[in-house]
């Protein structure tokens, strides 16, 4: 049921379903279970619920008779004034008790321009938002995800921090946490305890001091080691997902056939920060696919990995699936397609059952450039697939550049236009194409930002100014509406830098920020730069020199006490590769030597 | 082929279910629920259903009708029972059975509103008049309107506290005028913003018959 308050703020708001729970596959349990979990997501319920690490976590805290996890989003900016108008404390979707009496807020990071909003819903919530603030009667405020790995921008708003694979290693934290609980430990005691789980950061465990020159210390030098899962096969995978009553951004089952990469993109943290690439054997994800379509009533379902067409047995899969499928009325879709090898078979599957546009990252735009990220794909690969496509009726294509990459240069920007219109006039050469359909070449622009833990995390970002010129150029060079731009606002990208590679003294700046009002920073509409360019001044911090820093390889980096597995010689070698022009092969073809192998787990075992 | 109409309630959380996701709610509870619905034969596959009209953001049913077409002649107990095991918190299908009236002879729904006692006096003020004109938006133009013809019936009783409306307004193709239209008109009247919850308790037809 409703509580009287929140029913009369949801005839104020937009979207009111965002904010009401009762989801099919949701969860409600005695409120008397030992651990109360709110599994938060500082973006709106849109995006947060087409996030598959929350529905996994969802389930498997849900699956402990000892625990209850329930939900909790950012609300958006006409719920943020109605829950403060009248007094509504942020709560749990499941029981729509507030946050405040939880034992644990866990926010998984998935994207560092959602840091305002974690402070919006601690605030919202009647969190004090530093650790150090927080006394024993408040909920312990954890964090996971990918930008745990660098959380140092945000390390003071968290009592700890867990790195690696989340699925045992959230049950390990909550088995350690209900013997606590059972013993009455204080929440330093549990901290201290958490600390010696393989994987958990506690960050008020570290000393760490910057000089004006950005020379880092970290204090103590022992190492937090990434939890991995080797065997991603008898892992746990959601069954019944939670099914959102309004329309997300990813309204379809999710089927997650590996989780790592193969390949060594050098710009591409989850390339690194997820190996060694670990498959799912067809027989489990087949028999998962039924479960969770069967639990749904989904009609569409999407095979999740960074690079589906890396999937051994993908052909074997797909012919598998729409065998099954096709009858159900269950549309398939395969996102993260690679260039190169895409076999023809697999274009006719993905036809059969929805002809929609295809879409490819090149990245670049000429081989130079391709080398020096470690890209490996070549021009004819790119015009092989286009043909291929073409000829199964394909009008549209969509190609993903960045933009202001390592040692890029006028001519590779030039190369992109070049690129494009070669597409187009392949199409207009093809004797099969249909009279009188025209081509659409679409060209996304991104910029470059330097991530931790990869080969470029030493690189600079280009100024604003120069991303500005070099949009642009490209811009002004195409000559045909057949090819389309867009780019994306380097406001944008220039805080994603920042935090990308920010440490703690990042965290007051946020503070500040959130404090004049900026809030769900990576949406255009909603980010407001101004905010940030007063926090940045008045605490006295120059965002040039984090994002747009060359840093030198032999420095202590703010995010050195975390240990991803891949070692930091592999990234200083690939960086040097990188400036040589020099490509890496991928993980089948050979071994790399990047450190990984010790866990002896997925593809690392041959 | 065999058509199936379902009634079914929405209240708690269900009331803020938009009509489109509710669409999308039985057509995924369809799915899963294996009953053997009827797929229209388009593009984009999918179960053929049409709601009654449609109930505004916020107000509870209790007698919401959804017309499927099955491929087999199947038990109304059955489909009641499938949907109920897949439908989300706050609607449940209360009965199907074979359709007798078509869409189009709605006229009318029945309402109940429920509002603070503290009211009492002023509504019955408000609803002395004999003429009260009030004001409803379409999606083309404001229509100006007089409450005492379009309402069919109204009447109060008062339960503890709270006072409770029972009315019949018209809700039709043509032209459907809901609790909204009222309670603006009467918010007008005394100035001041009135909370209220409102159920709409069934269609009605011409003579003022349940339609079924």
């Amino acid at each position: 049921m409703l509580n009287p308050k929140l029913e009369s703020a949801l005839y104020c708001v937009q979207k009111p379903g965002r904010y009401i729970g009762g989801e099919k596959n949701s969860v409600i349990k005695n409120k008397d279970v030992d651990i109360r979990f709110a599994m938060c997501y500082a973006d709106l319920y849109e995006v947060a619920m087409s996030n598959l690490s929350v529905k996994i976590l969802y389930e498997l805290i849900n699956s402990r008779e000892d625990a209850w996890c329930e939900r909790a989003f950012a609300p958006a900016l006409d719920m943020e004034e109605q829950m403060r108008q009248r007094q509504i404390p942020l709560w749990g979707l499941e029981s729509g008790d507030p946050l405040k009496c939880f034992d644990f807020v866990g926010f998984t990071l998935q994207f560092e321009l959602n840091y305002t909003n974690i402070l919006q819903m601690l605030d919202l919530a009647g969190i004090p938002l530093y650790a150090k603030d927080r006394s024993e009667e408040y909920p312990l405020v954890v964090a996971g995800g990918p930008c745990a790995f660098n959380s140092e921008p945000v390390a003071d708003f968290f009592d700890l921090i867990m790195i690696g694979d989340g699925e045992e290693h959230v049950m390990q934290l909550l088995d350690l946490y209900a013997q606590c609980k059972k013993e009455g430990y204080s929440k330093k005691d549990f901290l201290a305890q958490a600390a010696e789980i393989r994987g958990i950061y506690v960050p008020s465990l570290y000393q760490v001091s910057y000089t004006q020159d950005n020379q880092v210390t970290i204090q103590p030098a022992k190492k937090v080691e990434r939890y991995i899962i080797t065997d991603l096969d008898h892992c746990f995978m959601p069954e019944k997902p939670l099914v959102p009553t309004i329309q997300v951004i990813h309204d379809r089952v999710a089927l997650e056939m590996f989780r790592g990469c193969i390949r060594g993109c050098r710009f591409c943290q989850a390339g690194m920060i997820y190996r060694p690439a670990r498959f799912r054997s067809m027989e489990r994800l087949i028999d998962n696919a039924k479960k969770q379509c069967e639990n749904t009533g989904y009609d569409e379902m999407s095979l999740l990995s960074l690079s589906s067409s890396d999937y051994p047995q993908i052909n074997e899969l797909i012919d598998f699936l729409t065998k099954w499928t096709c009858p159900s009325h269950i549309r398939l879709s395969l996102p993260s397609l690679r260039i190169d090898n895409m076999p023809k078979e697999l274009l006719e599957k993905i036809g059969e059952s929805r002809k929609n546009g295809l879409t490819f990252a090149p990245e670049a735009g000429s081989q130079r450039l391709r080398d020096v990220i470690n890209k490996n794909i070549t021009e004819d690969d790119i015009m092989k697939t286009c043909r291929l496509a073409f000829e199964q009726g394909y009008t549209n294509v969509k190609l993903y550049f960045m933009l202001g990459l390592p040692t890029e240069t006028d001519d590779d920007i030039l190369a992109i236009g070049e690129l494009a219109q070669k597409i187009v006039n392949l199409y207009y050469a093809l004797p099969t194409r249909q009279k009188g359909k025209s081509v659409s070449v679409g060209i996304s622009l991104s910029t470059f930002v330097p991530k931790p833990f990869t080969p470029f995390q030493w690189e600079p970002q280009l100024s604003s100014e120069e991303i500005d010129r070099r949009q642009k150029l490209l811009r002004n060079s195409i000559t045909t509406k057949k090819i389309t731009v867009r780019w994306n606002d380097t406001n944008i990208s220039m805080l994603e830098a920042v935090f990308a590679r920010g440490d703690r003294r990042l965290s007051k700046v946020i503070e500040t920020a959130y404090r004049y009002g900026a809030r769900f920073d990576g949406w255009d509409e909603f980010l407001r730069f101004d905010a940030w360019e007063k926090a940045f001044a008045e605490c006295g911090i120059d965002p040039v020199a984090y994002g747009k820093r060359a840093i030198s390889l032999d420095a202590t980096l703010p995010w050195d006490m975390i240990d991803p597995g891949v070692s930091k010689k592999f990234f200083q070698n690939e960086n040097k590769k990188a400036h040589a022009e020099i490509t890496t092969p991928d993980c089948i073809t050979g071994c790399s030597g990047c450190g990984i192998s010790k866990y002896k787990g997925g593809v690392c075992l041959g | 082929m065999a058509d199936m109409r379902v009634f079914f309630e929405k209240n708690d959380t269900a009331r803020f279910i938009s009509h489109l996701d509710l669409n999308r709610t039985f057509t995924r509870a369809l799915f899963a629920s294996h009953l053997p619905v009827w797929f229209t034969e388009g593009f984009n596959r999918h179960p053929h259903l049409v709601f009654g009209q449609p109930l505004p953001l916020g107000m509870a049913g209790e007698r919401e009708t959804v017309d499927m077409r099955m491929l087999e002649d199947i038990d109304g107990t059955v489909v009641t029972a499938k949907l109920n095991e897949q439908l989300p918190n706050g609607i449940r299908v209360v009965f199907a059975a074979a359709p007798v009236h078509a869409h189009k002879e709605i006229c009318f729904a029945k309402y109940r509103i429920d509002l603070d006692a503290k009211y009492t006096k002023a509504f019955d003020t408000f609803w002395s008049e004999p003429s009260i004109l009030a004001q409803k938006k379409t999606k083309r133009a404001i229509i100006e309107l007089d409450l005492k013809q379009e309402v069919r019936e109204l009447s109060r009783e008062i339960q503890a506290n709270r006072m409770i409306l029972h009315t019949i307004m018209p809700c039709s193709f043509e032209c459907s005028i809901g609790p909204a239209v009222l309670l603006s008109a009467f918010e007008k009247q005394i100035n001041e913003e009135v909370f209220c919850y409102s159920t709409r308790e069934g269609f009605l037809l011409h003579d003022f018959t349940d339609f079924i």
